[in-house]
């Protein structure tokens, strides 16, 4: 694979990950901090907001000013914040990127902390979580981590509740340095796509080191304990009266990325994941027509990853859906592929990943997906040698082991449920139903 | 902006006519390590006939479902065993078929789409299942959702019945009734080389590519120039009032925009950058910035090959009235009429829209995208790439000039409220 990305120590001890490549005259840099929103205390998306406030003003200019100087860079920057980090991202042509930077300093380190601001950034973001539940989608989205892990922090979402934002927003000033003293704490990851990357390095070095001698590294711990693995199954409907069309999540646990045996679940959700040659695609969609969206996806978790199943029934096949997604698997466990079709699947996921990491900058953020999970960037393209050495019997019987059809959650949302009756026929657990007020 | 990437692609870009009269553009970058095909038919939702509403994009998910030589299922199984990434998306004005492959599948890749084009053949099992899957999408990607409803409540309002005013995918009812027989009079009408454009981009052997091409492609018969798409026109002025599960209201106008292409487009799609496009621009400062009138400013000018419709929506804060920001609009607008943009502003607002390509340029799927759009929009394949080039040329007057309707009243005007007691 040409122009593998590769990491380097910066002088003040954190890493950077560079990617070398055509970029057009542009520069993408990334940072990472390696604390996020489940280090709240209170589910008032506290980091969230913290986080968002760096877009909102500086002390020395109002958000309209710093928005226009951020523009007249000819970059794009944005700021996110997950349950396990806060990843910013910029994009500039090299040439301004000195003066890009100078902005974003100057967001991290004099943020705005007005109330009107805060006020603004609450409705936004009361806003943002309204139109979030106009579609069943948008209800599971923000509903899953708290059926699969309530009463954890990794079950809430990363903005919080309504009601304590209006109490974050309260306190804000007391506790906005805090918070993101706090991620500033963490070690850092840093991200470089560019033409010349390995010439910028120094100069981004002694930039970076400025900022962690104001926020010098203390290596804090987390304060959230990680999640306990689902048991059993269980079922959780969210009624979103407008749609008679149903989102159905069925979601499994996974072990996490850094699991040895990581290419091989990477392999099965090639097998059976979203692909043309999954028997979900054939079955569901080419045959039953139940949905148009269909597939399995695995996704990488620093609180464990997850296997989850999504598709689309109406309101009165949604108990069809979800025997035929079982059916569907069991047949696949039960007869399994020969040597040919095993190898499409590897050609398949080689070839893609390929594809997939055609820019630069889509290698570079692949790169650091395997810092996030743990795992040495010395992996970067292993993964390929890895998937070639795999047989599929092996994939088969990780997919046996895995309990898919035991313990799992299932998640729907549309007009109404099949009813409780219903799924407890299927030895399925059923929850209390939420309304999509409930979820704000 | 000669140095520009866009100037070097647009340089790079080769054309050939195959004997059955299928255009080829291809661009060549040895460097790449995929290559990405695309398949252009010039014909999308707005060629429809009255019954044959939603043919164009059920017709697109047809094309994937066998031949006589390719059994249902295996094209997908093919392509996806080759690691090529498969999709395909139908506008009122095209249908666009893409893959994106590793190089050495090149051959293969254009076999099977040659293949799907000239022989497709779906059996009344596979039609009567698509046709399922099909209204199974318009459920799911409109009916479940209100800000599509939206959409389409405007785009209504704006063209009526003609055929810009319908949904591609069709309303529920017209798709449901949809007919085999129709489709198949869609695709003879539009299906044929000389409709079609074949675009390649990434790496690839140029001396080998003609004969590859001329033994997979140029086995699809002709059939004679392309005909004429129906006609359409817009709707009588109206306002309209609606009510869906919406989390807050907002308010959607439009205004006649030109076609496609021409300088009066080509203005207004500048103007409305300059206006909206980005936190520099009067509107989106004033009212989301610095007087936090409105949670969102969305505005669009994209055109298409007909002429169609600038649009401007806002969903105003609380207590912020529509009236208030409709004001607030007519306002900034006269200011930009009377004393337009200054230099500084259009020269950056370009300078945007151009990094902004460049950022998409490493896709080789997004250079074929360009390369396609601009010869289903004016049958040149550098179109679009002299229509970036060309930017700077448009006068600050010009600007002015077509923005002044944006300044009067909306001949179309959606305002839409959430339902009451429909939602939380």
């Amino acid at each position: 694979m040409k122009r593998r990305p590769h990491a380097l120590t910066l002088a003040q001890g954190d890493q950077i990950v560079v990617a070398e490549g055509p970029t057009h005259g542009l520069v993408t840099l990334i940072g990472s901090f390696g604390l996020g929103a489940a280090e709240d205390r209170r589910a008032d998306g506290g980091t969230c907001s913290a986080w968002a406030m760096t877009q909102r003003g500086t002390a020395l200019r109002s958000r309209s000013a710093w928005v226009q100087a951020m523009e007249r860079c000819l970059a794009q920057f944005d700021v996110q914040t997950t349950l396990s980090r806060v990843r910013w991202q910029l994009r500039v042509p090299r040439a301004r990127l000195e003066a890009a930077l100078d902005l974003v300093e100057e967001a991290f380190f004099r943020a705005a902390d007005d109330p009107a601001s805060w006020r603004e950034l609450q409705e936004d973001t009361d806003e943002w979580v309204r139109q979030t539940l106009e579609t069943p989608e948008g209800a599971l989205e923000r509903q899953w981590r708290r059926s699969l892990w309530p009463r954890s922090r990794w079950g809430r979402p990363v903005e919080g509740f309504a009601r304590y934002r209006q109490l974050r927003s309260a306190r804000a000033s007391a506790e906005l340095e805090e918070i993101r003293r706090r991620s500033f704490a963490a070690p850092w990851v840093f991200g470089l796509a560019a033409e010349d990357a390995g010439a910028l390095v120094p100069e981004l070095e002694a930039r970076f080191a400025r900022w962690r001698a104001e926020r010098p590294l203390t290596l804090s711990a987390r304060s959230a304990a990680p999640p306990v693995a689902m048991k059993g199954r269980r079922s959780q409907h969210v009624e979103v009266p407008w749609s008679s069309q149903h989102a159905l999540w069925v979601i499994h646990a996974m072990p996490p990325a850094s699991d040895p045996a990581w290419p091989t679940y990477q392999l099965l959700a090639a097998a059976f994941g979203r692909g043309f040659l999954s028997p979900l695609l054939s079955e569901i969609r080419g045959r039953l027509a139940l949905s148009y969206h269909v597939g399995a996806v695995l996704i990488e978790g620093a609180q464990g990853s997850l296997w989850s199943w999504e598709l689309e029934p109406e309101g009165d096949r949604v108990l069809e859906a979800y025997d035929a997604l079982r059916a569907v698997w069991d047949a696949w466990l039960n007869a399994g592929w020969d040597a040919a079709r095993w190898e499409l699947v590897r050609r398949a996921l080689i070839g893609g990943t390929l594809v997939e990491r055609e820019p630069t900058d889509a290698r570079l953020r692949h790169a650091l997906r395997l810092v996030d999970a743990g795992r040495p960037l010395d992996a970067y393209g292993d993964d390929v040698a890895a998937w070639q050495s795999i047989d599929g019997e092996v994939v088969l019987n990780a997919a046996r082991n895995l309990g898919l059809s035991s313990d799992h959650l299932v998640l729907s949302a549309g007009r109404e449920g099949p009813g409780a009756r219903a799924w407890e026929d299927r030895d399925v657990q059923v929850a209390r139903p939420l309304g999509v007020r409930a979820l704000r | 902006m000669s140095h520009s990437p866009l100037a070097r692609f647009s340089a790079e870009v080769r054309a050939l006519t195959l004997d059955n009269g299928l255009a080829v553009f291809t661009l060549q970058d040895p460097e790449a390590d995929v290559v990405s095909v695309q398949t252009w038919i010039g014909a999308g939702s707005a060629a429809e006939e009255p019954d044959q509403e939603g043919a164009a994009h059920l017709l697109e998910h047809l094309l994937f479902r066998g031949t006589a030589a390719v059994p249902d299922g295996e094209l997908d199984r093919r392509m996806e065993a080759m690691g090529a990434s498969i999709n395909a998306w139908t506008s009122t004005d095209a249908t666009c078929f893409t893959v994106t492959a590793p190089a050495d599948a090149l051959d293969e890749v254009l076999w099977l789409e040659a293949d799907r084009f000239a022989g497709s053949n779906p059996s009344q099992e596979v039609f009567a299942a698509e046709h399922e899957v099909v209204l199974n999408e318009r459920r799911a990607a409109v009916e479940s959702d209100p800000e599509s409803q939206a959409e389409e409540a405007f785009l209504t309002l704006c063209f009526g019945d003609s055929p810009y005013g319908r949904p591609i995918l069709g309303r529920t009812p017209q798709l449901a009734a949809l007919r085999e027989g129709e489709l198949r009079r869609f695709l003879l009408r539009w299906y044929h080389p000389q409709n079609a454009a074949v675009v390649i981009v990434g790496a690839f052997d140029p001396d080998a590519l003609q004969a590859t091409l001329q033994r997979t492609w140029g086995a699809w018969t002709p059939r004679g120039a392309a005909p004429t798409a129906p006609g359409w026109g817009y709707a009588p002025r109206r306002r309209q009032n609606v009510a869906l599960p919406v989390a807050s209201r907002r308010l959607m106008a439009g205004w006649p925009l030109a076609a496609w292409g021409s300088h009066e487009h080509q203005a207004a799609w500048l103007a409305m950058q300059l206006l909206v496009g980005s936190g520099s621009a009067p509107i989106t400062r004033r009212f989301i910035l610095e007087e936090a009138l409105a949670f969102d400013v969305f505005a669009d000018a994209e055109g298409s090959v007909g002429p169609g419709v600038a649009m401007v929506g806002f969903t105003p804060r609380p207590g912020v009235s529509l009236r208030a920001l409709e004001r607030a609009w007519a306002d900034e607008l006269q200011r930009f009429v009377a004393s337009g943009p200054t230099p500084d502003a259009v020269d950056e607002a370009i300078a945007r829209a151009l990094v902004a390509e460049a950022a998409q340029l490493g896709h080789s799927s997004h250079v074929a995208h360009l390369i396609g759009e601009g010869w289903r929009m004016g049958g040149d394949p550098r179109a679009l790439f002299a229509w970036f080039e060309s930017l700077p040329t448009l006068s600050i007057s010009a600007l002015r000039e077509v923005a002044r309707p944006w300044a009067a009243e909306a001949p179309w005007r959606l305002s839409v409220r959430p339902l009451s007691g429909g939602r939380a």
